[in-house]
């Protein structure tokens, strides 16, 4: 008996997932794996002493009908206030049927938003994972938001903030490069039809916004967390690994924000606590490790939304989601989306395995 | 950009257990000198029962660095004696270049050793790590083993034994059925020209051997480690992991092994012990939590293949290898060397993979 396993190859994985879907998938995801902890993992990663590093992130979401690994390789530079990567490869998803284990596809590529197509590494994933966090912190009715970034995080960070919070009807812009700056602007207002103004300072990004999201590459501090006023919802989403350190491509952690914005955050919800331990993610590790703050007071992604956080409870209150880094249980879950719609598209390649059992046998 | 897909119908004869041991070897030793690169395996459970296995991590020494995966529906049968499948998906290995990160290949299927074919699940990679361990525990006049199992991994794992040590001349052999052990005595004896006799007990098979090799599917503890005689060496395989007691698969960690093993052994060697913590291994987690022995009398494979540990330092010791579960070191190690030799070969399909500025270019809005 044989069987067949759809082969997804990067041109057959665009225009397919919207962010919306994406959100939804992301939530369920998370949620899931409160509720049953075993389906999901953090991510890990491991590094080749020529700077290559992979990244796996094994978990499923089995009300979607999903189980299997996501895994990417690149190659960083060492070193240095951004990260740059010499290579970037794509992620290898391999779906499988949670209910009967059963491998269903061989998916290589990004799984871009369907309007935004191609932009960065897992951009529709991570920004999705954003948006459970816009969708339960920020305040009602936000106009305003701050934009750190203007690559292809930025634009899905904002596309996530924008689904989930249609009242935002201006966007102010920074990054270091004017040009970079002005023409994320001029794209992608007319993109999503709204308002965006590229300004010179991290200060102005940061008065008077609603929702201040960062979707850079740095390794150290964007702002100082003293700018931030009351009632702002903050997500950032540079988690970065400590193997970095331990295998000397970096002299110290990654950060993206400082200890003083975790100390004034009054709710920080992170994706998964156990990364923390396993990764050690600069922007709450070492507030953690200083006493700053508490593993206790951090919530994970997975109870927002539940009675076990209900989100934010005043207006006034500052809210930090710190989108460390994705996990399986968002990328199976959208992976899996990207299969039902590919296949009904008829897209791919069906390659036929013999099934284990039907091997030749001993001799 | 491309890759090499290699099917399970096209890797079944490719490796020899020689050289399997040697590709694990390398894998481990490389982990230890340069321990970012390899990371304990991580599991993940569906509510159905359905598990994912993954092992991330590379052998720099052959060029590679990616993970295996691999999924299985676990069933609990005889009340969580024994662990048995509904179904046992084809592992699949994801090669990437360790200088460039570039993919190579995906290998689908189990590489299985070239003389023995498919017997049972990782059962190479399994035997080809209990071979390392082997190499340099088992005493250098070994010539007695006592074999508990009967299928695929005892065929394996002894195969791996007479590679390390060919003057090996004869095995008892026990399993539960003793149509299988006979069965098992029959077939493997005229393969491996070699004695093999079926014992009734299992204490039979453990008095007076020189070698002892666990290859069963038990959950529970296999003999009473007080049987043990001076320079005696064992291997266990079985590791399990606490996601199954999370999940409620498994109402205690799976064990072998019991603890008074662990407190007779004189060298005791697992594979990663980062395993022994974060999957919580039974049998060296639990004599660790009683304080029966510590983690760090614990010897790393790696660094008996570095040369910075001894495996055994003479030949009154009981020496015990709890080769605890695959990582990548042995999985990617003997993937890679499947794609070499399939590649020299001609074998697999390549398949195309557009580059990013192109699909930048073509799809990006």
């Amino acid at each position: 008996m044989t069987r067949n396993v759809l082969l997804l190859r990067p041109h057959e994985l665009q225009g397919l997932v919207t962010m919306k879907e994406a959100i939804d998938i992301v939530e369920k995801g998370y949620r899931e794996a409160r509720a049953y902890p075993a389906i999901s993992a953090p991510r890990r990663r491991v590094h080749s002493p020529g700077g290559v590093r992979v990244s796996n992130f094994p978990g499923g979401v089995h009300g979607l009908e999903v189980i299997g690994t996501g895994e990417r390789p690149d190659k960083l530079n060492k070193g240095g206030e951004n990260q740059t990567k010499e290579f970037r490869g794509y992620p290898v998803h391999l779906v499988h049927d949670s209910n009967t284990g059963q491998l269903l596809s061989i998916m290589i590529g990004e799984i871009d938003e369907k309007t935004l197509g191609y932009t960065s590494v897992m951009a529709l994933r991570t920004a999705a994972t954003s948006g459970v966090g816009f969708r339960y912190l920020p305040r009602e009715n936000v106009s305003v938001a701050g934009l750190f970034g203007s690559a292809g995080q930025a634009a899905n960070q904002l596309l996530a903030l924008l689904t989930e919070r249609r009242s935002i009807n201006k966007v102010k812009v920074y990054s270091r490069d004017p040009d970079n700056r002005s023409n994320f602007a001029k794209k992608y207002s007319k993109c999503f039809n709204i308002e965006i103004i590229p300004v010179d300072t991290p200060e102005e990004v940061i008065k008077g916004a609603d929702v201040v999201h960062c979707a850079t590459n740095t390794s150290v501090p964007l702002f100082d967390g003293a700018l931030l006023e009351s009632g702002q919802h903050l997500t950032g989403i540079v988690g970065s690994n400590v193997q970095l350190v331990k295998s000397g491509h970096r002299s110290s952690r990654r950060r993206e924000l400082d200890d003083k914005t975790a100390e004034r955050a009054d709710l920080i919800v992170c994706n998964l606590r156990e990364t923390i331990m396993v990764e050690e993610p600069g922007d709450l590790y070492e507030p953690l490790d200083k006493g700053l703050i508490k593993i206790e007071d951090i919530y994970e992604l997975g109870e927002l939304g539940t009675e076990l956080c209900s989100g934010r409870t005043s207006e006034d209150q500052i809210t930090y989601h710190k989108n460390t880094n994705g996990n399986g249980v968002a990328d199976l879950g959208i992976a899996r989306r990207a299969f039902d719609l590919a296949k009904a598209d008829g897209r791919g390649t069906w390659l036929e395995f013999a099934e284990p059992e039907d091997l030749p046998q001993a001799i | 950009m491309g890759f090499l897909l290699l099917k399970p119908e096209e890797i079944q004869d490719l490796v020899s257990m020689g050289e399997a041991i040697e590709a694990v070897e390398k894998g481990y030793a490389g982990g230890h000198r340069y321990p970012v690169i390899n990371a304990p395996r991580r599991r993940v459970h569906s509510p159905a029962g359905v598990r994912i296995s993954n092992f991330p991590g590379g052998v720099d020494e052959m060029g590679v660095i990616g993970a295996a995966t691999r999924a299985d529906h676990v069933v609990q049968l005889d009340e969580g004696q024994n662990q048995h499948y509904a179904y046992r998906e084809h592992p699949i290995h994801v090669l990437n270049d360790s200088e460039t990160g570039e993919l190579l290949s995906i290998v689908v299927g189990e590489p299985v050793e070239k003389s023995l074919g498919y017997t049972s699940l990782v059962a190479l990679r399994t035997a080809a790590t209990s071979g390392v361990g082997f190499k340099y525990m088992v005493r250098e006049n070994a010539r007695t083993v006592g074999l508990l199992g009967s299928a695929g991994q005892a065929a394996n794992q002894l195969l791996a034994l007479i590679s390390v040590r060919p003057e090996i001349r004869r095995v008892k052999v026990f399993s539960r059925n003793e149509e299988n052990r006979s069965w098992f005595a029959r077939k493997y004896s005229q393969k491996f020209d070699i004695e093999i006799e079926p014992v009734r007990s299992l204490e039979g098979a453990i008095k007076g051997v020189d070698v002892i090799l666990c290859a069963t599917n038990t959950n529970v503890v296999l003999f009473d480690g007080d049987l043990l005689e001076p320079g005696q060496h064992i291997t266990g395989i079985i590791g399990g992991n606490m996601q199954l007691v999370q999940g409620g698969f498994l109402k205690a960690a799976r064990r072998e092994i019991d603890d008074k093993t662990v407190e007779r052994a004189d060298v005791i060697v697992t594979n990663l012990r980062e395993s022994v913590i974060s999957e919580k291994q039974g049998d060296l987690y639990e004599p660790i939590e009683r304080g029966l022995i510590n983690l760090e009398d614990i010897i790393e494979l790696g660094s008996l293949a570095t040369g910075e540990a001894v495996g055994r330092n003479h030949e009154g010791e009981i020496t015990y290898h709890k080769n605890n579960n695959g990582t990548a070191a042995s999985e990617i190690a003997v993937a890679m060397l499947v794609y070499e030799k399939a590649k020299a070969v001609g074998r697999g399909t390549m398949f195309d993979i557009v580059e990013p500025s192109v699909l930048a270019e073509e799809f990006a809005r």
